[in-house]
């Protein structure tokens, strides 16, 4: 690509005061002047003879997978034109300070490796950042300007970005959860009181047709049968299988609430971009226990589905595997608020029987209202509370009483959902009560309907 | 409008414009306690600006040590390797080397000594150092291999510089009782190296040509 490159100020003054130097030498015979002015000549004429033409080309790509835990990272490639020097970057990240650096121009080499006509090598710089935050946003952004001729010489700079990159959400493993009230299915996981073809013995009984063969049990069967007539071994008039309960699977539906998405300083909630990078917000949190939940039970076989609040969207229906899972944890990562949040005339519809998790803040009562109706529906409900723990070091006095109103709502309405037979839990909790034990817990609860 | 109405607008005025400053005071401190984390950039071997211009501010040092000046030049001199410091570039270190260049005419270093050698060496070496860093912040990384190429064009227009200051300062001398043949043989050496000089600065034509 051409772009110009122009001479600096600092090289009109340099050479301007060696040439002014150079004749007082020369007329005044002061040798030591004159080769002080034949340096800077020499350094000026050399870079304004041997200047670049060209410009070369930076390009921001993502790189697969991240150097570790939390850090996401992105690659900048740069095709130096000939005769440069070196590349000036400003890289640019929300939440992180930006960082001006210099590198420099790969040398020119005979090797197999990516390179131009000029010979000189593509240089790649790595570039990350530590971040908390899930979901697809515009991350990286670099100021790029390439440098020849130590000040003498520049160019014309341009940006490279932003460049969005999806940073999927990570889920944690989880030894236990709850199930639907009633399963659904004859295959699966998990045994159910139906007959049908599973391991548990349910009882032994006359083989009827339908039966299998392999099913008979013909211990029970010579048992059972009495000797016949004229002969001393028994005659075998009625047959008798072994029949076994049925295995099925569950339905879960993963309801998240992505209409907000609000972070533990107060002062960030009317702003989602100024909320830090080291902090996850509710929709990380949200995000988190999705696919958490949604692993967990894949992993185990069951059915999983995926309901968006924040779009009108249709949902992803339940079904099962491990693309089913790749499926989820991209519609998961991609949520996030869009415009302001429309009413619904109607809740979304769920699978008969489904086991139902939403996960929201709870600050408003859609949701509230949605958990209820689903629960007179029948459905077993379990409300996953994601709002991070506020810091309300920094905030301003009337921003912690107005906090102070809205907690005390969101708590009336989960006390009102766990009075209603919804099943609340809370995903940030710490100490005695963590989610593991929680989701324990409500594994081992009888739930009588 | 009642004395007491603008008595109370008054107040709510002022009570929110310190309630605002203390929002800001706090969203500081904030700033303070928690600054944010840099991205990372993974480069070769490198070192920040402020060690350039440390670099620079020696290398001024040397080169006014080197031309030893009187109190007066020196405070001139010092004043304008601070400007360098302040605001690296290759035009405030040249304004350095032009004002240095000026009064070397004026008090001359001993002819072939050292400290020719120094000077002559210091102050381009800081232009060029300057101009490398020229525009960037305290906190840049800047890769040592930057100066690989703006140090290669210095070695080579010294090598040329300092040599053909030596034997123009013999020749010169010649003229006050070296034999001949050994001016001669001087001469032919600079016009050696000044023509490699040449033939360094005019761009060479090759079949890829840049």
């Amino acid at each position: 690509m051409k772009t110009k490159w122009w001479p600096t100020s600092g090289m009109a003054v340099t050479m301007v005061l060696a040439v002014v130097i150079f004749l007082l030498g020369m007329l005044t015979g002061r040798l030591q002047g004159v080769a002080l002015a034949v340096v800077l000549l020499l350094g000026c004429g050399w870079i304004q003879l041997r200047h670049p033409h060209a410009s070369g080309t930076v390009r921001l790509t993502t790189r697969s997978g991240t150097t570790s835990e939390s850090r996401v990272g992105a690659t900048v490639s740069w095709q130096p034109a000939a005769g440069v020097d070196a590349l000036r970057l400003r890289t640019t990240a929300p939440g992180h300070r930006s960082v001006d650096t210099v590198v420099a121009a790969p040398r020119p080499s005979t090797s197999s490796g990516p390179s131009t006509s000029s010979g000189s090598e593509e240089r790649r710089i790595p570039i990350s950042i530590r971040t908390a935050r899930t979901g697809r946003r515009p991350i990286f952004t670099v100021d790029h300007q390439e440098r020849y001729g130590a000040g003498l010489y520049t160019s014309a700079g341009d940006t490279a970005g932003p460049m969005s990159i999806t940073v999927l959400p990570k889920a944690t493993p989880l030894r236990e959860v709850p199930l639907p009230y009633r399963l659904s299915g004859l295959t699966g996981p998990h045994d159910s009181r139906r007959a049908g073809d599973g391991n548990d013995l349910r009882d032994i009984n006359l083989f009827t047709p339908g039966d299998r063969l392999r099913r008979i049990d013909w211990r029970v069967t010579a048992r059972r049968n009495g000797p016949g007539p004229g002969t001393s071994g028994p005659a075998i008039t009625d047959l008798y299988v072994r029949r076994t309960h049925a295995t099925a699977d569950a339905a879960v539906m993963l309801v998240l609430d992505s209409r907000d998405e609000v972070g533990p300083d107060l002062t960030t909630w009317n702003d989602s971009s100024s909320i830090p990078e080291d902090v996850p917000t509710s929709l990380d949190n949200a995000r988190a226990a999705a696919l958490t939940m949604a692993r967990r039970y894949l992993q185990a076989g069951d059915r999983v589905g995926l309901e968006d609040l924040g779009r009108m969207h249709r949902p992803v229906p339940p079904s099962g595997g491990q693309r089913q899972l790749q499926r989820l944890s991209m519609r998961i990562a991609l949520a996030e608020p869009e415009g302001e949040p429309r009413a619904r005339n109607r809740p979304p519809r769920m699978p008969s029987g489904a086991l139902i998790v939403v996960f929201s803040t709870f600050l408003d009562n859609e949701t509230w209202h949605l958990a209820q109706l689903w629960h007179g529906a029948g459905h077993r409900v379990l409300a996953v509370d994601v709002l991070p723990e506020p810091d309300l070091r920094n905030a301003p006095r009337r921003l912690v009483t107005a906090y102070r109103i809205i907690a005390m709502e969101r708590h009336d309405r989960l006390t009102a959902l766990a009075r209603s037979g919804v099943e609340v839990i809370d995903w940030t909790a710490t100490g005695d009560r963590p989610v593991q034990v929680t989701l324990a817990a409500l594994t081992r609860k009888r739930v009588r309907r | 409008m009642s004395f007491g109405g603008i008595g109370d607008r008054l107040s709510t005025g002022v009570g929110r414009r310190v309630g605002r400053w203390q929002d800001s005071a706090r969203q500081a401190r904030a700033g303070i306690n928690a600054p944010k984390p840099p991205v990372r950039v993974e480069t070769g071997q490198a070192a920040p600006g402020w060690a350039y211009r440390i670099g620079c501010l020696v290398l001024g040092v040397l080169a006014i040590i080197a031309f030893a000046p009187g109190v007066v030049l020196i405070v001139i001199l010092s004043a304008l390797l601070a400007l360098v410091l302040l605001r690296p570039a290759a035009g405030t270190a040249g304004l350095f080397c032009g004002v240095l260049g000026l009064f070397w005419m004026i008090e001359p270093s001993p002819p072939n000594s050292l400290a020719q050698i120094a000077v002559l060496a210091l102050a381009p070496a800081l232009w060029v150092l300057a101009g490398v860093i020229a525009d960037l912040p305290l906190r840049a990384r800047i890769e040592i291999a930057v100066l690989r190429a703006p140090a290669i064009r210095y070695l080579v227009v010294q090598v040329v510089a300092q040599v053909a200051l030596i034997g123009a300062q013999l020749l010169h001398s010649h003229q006050q009782g070296i034999g001949a043949g050994f001016a001669g043989l001087l001469v032919l050496v600079i016009a050696v190296i000044m023509a490699v000089a040449a033939w360094l600065l005019f761009p060479r034509l090759r079949g890829d040509q840049q």
